[in-house]
């Protein structure tokens, strides 16, 4: 992925297994977040492809992945700060719900039992994540942890085959991270694939089936938690620099 | 999800609603002529508010064009009624119709644009209409079209001034309904959604062009229902009741009352219409009130009179002009790309 | 030919008035990402302060033309120039980090210059002193006036000395720092709402001296002159690539020359929509306009 003269990432290439979870480390600048822009369609590659369950979905748009089974959630948070949590969520639910323009216009039938599986359907993400109780509140006055939990069940409600996580232990305390990686477990284990970024190596290390190193825009390394730490390139590449985001 | 829905109408403001709709349905009977007239208005306003509240409050989208599409529909109407005799009520579709695809004329370049851009650029269509309309020969040039017949219901003529604000009346409930189901449903959630965060909106699904789209088509049918009412209403239409100083005045309307808030734009078309009718001597300074009013309102409470529950886009401004203000916001450290 | 050399020589004059307000939108859209809505009403107010002074200068028996006109366009630059700063202070700092309202109150203030002037001046037309007549210089068939060649050469001087002033001194090199970053501008020790308020005056200053010459070129002004005027040297400032200052020159002189080519070829009464069509065109399929950089969303 080229950005006009700075080549962010020049040549990755790895598949995804299913109901594994991979996570993709390296440096600040690694062009992590740049390759789940790509996968997600939020950049158009400049070369390369991508392939999603046999299908090449490089270059369709961000909805549309999202459609074909795709969801993400983001490095900086990207809730919507000012509507509730269940309200977060429920929007989530857009792509798996019909109603169009006369059915919202007129509240048809359609939409009247949308409405009512979707409260269900939202009601279920947020106990799966552990945010029942706090349905009716502002999504902005959530602790760090749980807002990103919401934005965590907000992907979920999209009803995802892989789920990609850009660092969703950044800025957490230990207690958060304990219960964000339990939390991925549970969601590897009801069928979703998972592939994440993340700085802090215990949670890597101690979730992943597999991991994948960047270093510069190349990738450098492949295998099991055990290997890459034993890996002499990765280690130098930063392992051995105690990174803690 | 009772959020979405808004919470459940205080006492005060439950009574209040309900005088308003007792005062709504006796005018016609307890009031004069005068009176009943001033109450189309509203009603007018009411409508063209309603429809720019969908724009403007429920997609975010500013558009300082919007009386381009009244009158659309109110020339579709004039024309098809003066020159080739069509019934008002056939003429109702065809303006529906005019106007959609107008809406889409005049939104889809936008699309893409910031805010600012697409304020200017909607401004500069609404010229484009004013100026078209004055200059055509086939809508009448600067003095418009005149003679537009009454609508009829059999044999029954609507022409006293009861009848034109019932019809209005008819007109702008099923406006309001239009509105109050659309924000409690998946196309209202698409565009809070898109309003708050359009990156977040599309990861989740929603493709922001068709939601803004849908948002100019339906804002521009109800104003083009509007202007088919206008039409009837005064039987004669010109280009001086479309321009920028219209489209102000119903996004007045909207800011006034409260962007996205139901009972706000009732409120502020109630305010539009009356206040200058009722300060009649002062008619000369109303413009400027106009201007010193709408900073002073997005000054001391842009959220408007009465505020929406839902979303409310001034909060988010209020708040974020809070936090900006005060200190200590985290830096970042892995903010660059990865 | 000869239309067209005649149009172009009109165009040029006209363009040289779009091209100095279009440098007020594009200095303050490049520092505060904001549509001086107001700024088109600004350039209206000019050209009334203009008049009067010289119906002052009148009263007091002050006649000759030169003098009466550069009294009043130096009084009318500075009070328009601290009315930009007034602007800037009430209706807009309040609100910087408020985009929509800070758009509408910019809407709420040229709505307020706009019936401000109609309350105080007139409803109707009032006409400016004819103190230069159509005489100058011909070539062959087209009729140039010297009044034409002041606006064209003193408009240039006046956009010369601009650049000058925001390239070559110390508080313009604080301007662009602005438009760049507003917050590393800061932490550097800039003033950030003093070199605002210099912006505004800047433009301000401009669009007044624009003003006058206006009401001397065209002799009748009206409160609502600023409102097409203003869209059209913002359609101008687009064109050249917003917030780039020669950009604006230079959309200034093409929107002139293109209107006048179409006035001369069309007809006139459709001219006010080139400015429009323009300006939708612009945005959409080249938003950075001639000059201007290529702006980059980040995720």
């Amino acid at each position: 992925m080229r950005f006009g003269g700075l080549v962010a990432v020049s040549d990755v290439s790895f598949d995804v297994r299913p109901r594994e979870i991979l996570s993709i480390i390296g440096p600040n600048g690694a062009g992590k977040t740049t390759v789940f822009n790509c996968i997600t369609a939020f950049l158009r590659p400049t070369a390369g492809r991508i392939l999603f369950e046999g299908q090449e979905i490089t270059g369709l748009r961000p909805d549309l992945v999202v459609k074909r089974g795709i969801a993400r959630t983001f490095q900086m948070i990207r809730l919507f700060p000012d509507l509730a949590v269940d309200e977060n969520v429920m929007i989530g639910l857009h792509a798996r719900t019909r109603a169009g323009t006369l059915d919202s216009l007129l509240h048809t039938p359609l939409h009247r039992q949308e409405e009512s599986w979707a409260r269900e359907e939202t009601f279920r993400w947020l106990t799966f994540v552990g945010l029942e109780s706090h349905a009716h509140y502002r999504a902005r006055e959530l602790a760090y942890g749980n807002q990103r939990r919401l934005e965590i069940a907000r992907a979920l409600a999209t009803a995802p085959r892989l789920l990609i996580l850009d660092e969703p232990a950044s800025g957490m305390n230990p207690a958060e991270k304990a219960a964000l990686v339990q939390l991925v477990g549970r969601i590897r284990d009801s069928g979703i694939t998972v592939l994440l970024i993340e700085h802090d190596m215990s949670v890597v290390m101690g979730i992943s089936d597999r991991i994948i190193v960047l270093d510069h825009g190349i990738q450098i390394a492949e295998g099991a938690p055990e290997a890459i730490q034993r890996d002499p390139q990765v280690i130098e590449a930063y392992l051995g620099r105690e990174d803690e985001a | 999800m009772n959020a979405l829905n808004g919470p459940p109408l205080s006492r005060s403001r439950a009574a209040l609603a309900g005088a308003v709709a007792l005062a709504a349905l006796a005018l016609p009977v307890l009031g004069t002529p005068y009176l009943v007239d001033v109450g189309t208005q509203v009603l007018v306003y009411v409508m063209l508010g309603l429809g720019l509240n969908v724009v403007v409050g429920y997609a975010g989208l500013l558009d300082l064009g919007y009386a381009a599409f009244f009158a659309i529909g109110a020339y579709t109407t004039a024309l098809l009624m003066v020159q080739y005799h069509v019934a008002f009520w056939a003429t109702l579709p065809v303006a529906a119709l005019f106007t959609a695809i107008s809406g889409v004329v005049i939104g889809a370049p936008t699309l893409r644009m910031r805010s600012d851009y697409l304020a200017i650029v909607t401004l500069g269509f609404g010229e484009i209409v004013r100026i078209a309309a004055t200059n055509f020969t086939f809508t009448g040039g600067p003095e418009g079209i005149y003679g537009i017949p009454h609508p009829t219901i059999g044999e029954f003529v609507l022409r006293s001034p009861r009848a034109m604000y019932f019809l209005a009346m008819a007109f702008a409930l099923l406006v309001l309904a239009g509105s109050y189901n659309l924000a409690r449903s998946r196309l209202g959630r698409a565009w809070l959604a898109i309003r708050e965060d359009e990156t977040a909106a599309q990861a989740v699904g929603i493709y922001p062009v068709y939601f803004k789209l849908m948002a100019y088509i339906l804002g521009a049918v109800f104003a083009g229902a509007a202007g088919s009412f206008f039409a009837v209403k005064l039987t004669a239409i010109n280009p001086s009741s479309f321009t920028f100083i219209q489209s102000v005045t119903i996004l007045m309307v909207i800011i006034l009352g409260g962007m996205g808030s139901l009972p706000g734009v009732i409120l502020g078309a109630a305010v539009i219409v009356i206040l200058p009718e009722a300060l009649r001597g002062f008619d000369r300074y109303r413009m400027l009130a106009f201007g010193i009013g709408l900073i002073i309102l997005m000054l001391l409470r842009p959220q408007g009179l009465w505020p929406s529950r839902i979303g409310q886009i001034e909060r988010r401004a209020v708040a974020l002009s809070e936090a900006s203000a005060a200190a200590g916001r985290a830096v970042d450290t892995a903010s660059t790309p990865e | 030919m000869q239309v067209a050399l005649q149009q172009l020589v009109n165009g040029l004059t006209v363009g040289a008035f779009y091209a100095l307000i279009a440098l007020g939108y594009t200095m303050v859209y490049g520092i505060i990402r904001l549509i001086n809505f107001a700024h088109g009403d600004i350039y209206a107010v000019g050209a009334f302060v203009g008049l009067s002074l010289y119906g002052l200068l009148a009263a007091l028996r002050i006649q000759n033309p030169i003098l009466t006109t550069l009294l009043a366009l130096v009084v009318s630059m500075g009070f328009t120039g601290l009315l930009g700063v007034l602007l800037y202070r009430v209706a807009y700092r309040p609100l910087l980090h408020a985009r929509l309202s800070i758009l509408i109150s910019a809407i709420g203030g040229s709505l307020t210059l706009e019936y401000g002037l109609f309350l105080i001046y007139s409803p109707s037309f009032l006409v400016y002193p004819h103190l230069f007549g159509r005489a100058g210089p011909s070539f062959g068939s087209v009729d140039v006036s010297w009044l034409q060649v002041v606006i064209f050469v003193s408009g240039l001087v006046l956009m010369a000395a601009l650049y000058l002033l925001v390239h070559r001194t110390k508080i313009g090199m604080a301007m662009r720092a602005l438009a760049i970053n507003q917050d590393a501008a800061r932490l550097m020790g800039v003033d950030v709402d003093r070199v605002i308020a210099l912006t505004f005056f800047l433009g301000s200053v401009l669009a007044a001296f624009a003003g006058v010459l206006t009401g001397l070129y065209y002799s009748q002004i009206s409160f609502l002159m600023g409102f097409l005027i203003g869209l059209k040297a913002f359609t101008a400032a687009v064109l050249g690539g917003i917030g780039n200052i020669p950009g604006a020159v230079l959309g200034g002189f093409l929107l002139g020359i293109l209107e006048g080519l179409a006035a001369g070829y069309f007809s006139s009464r459709w001219k006010d929509v080139v400015a429009f069509a323009i300006l939708i065109i612009i945005l959409v399929v080249r938003p950075r306009g001639l000059l201007g950089e290529r702006v980059v969303e980040r995720m």
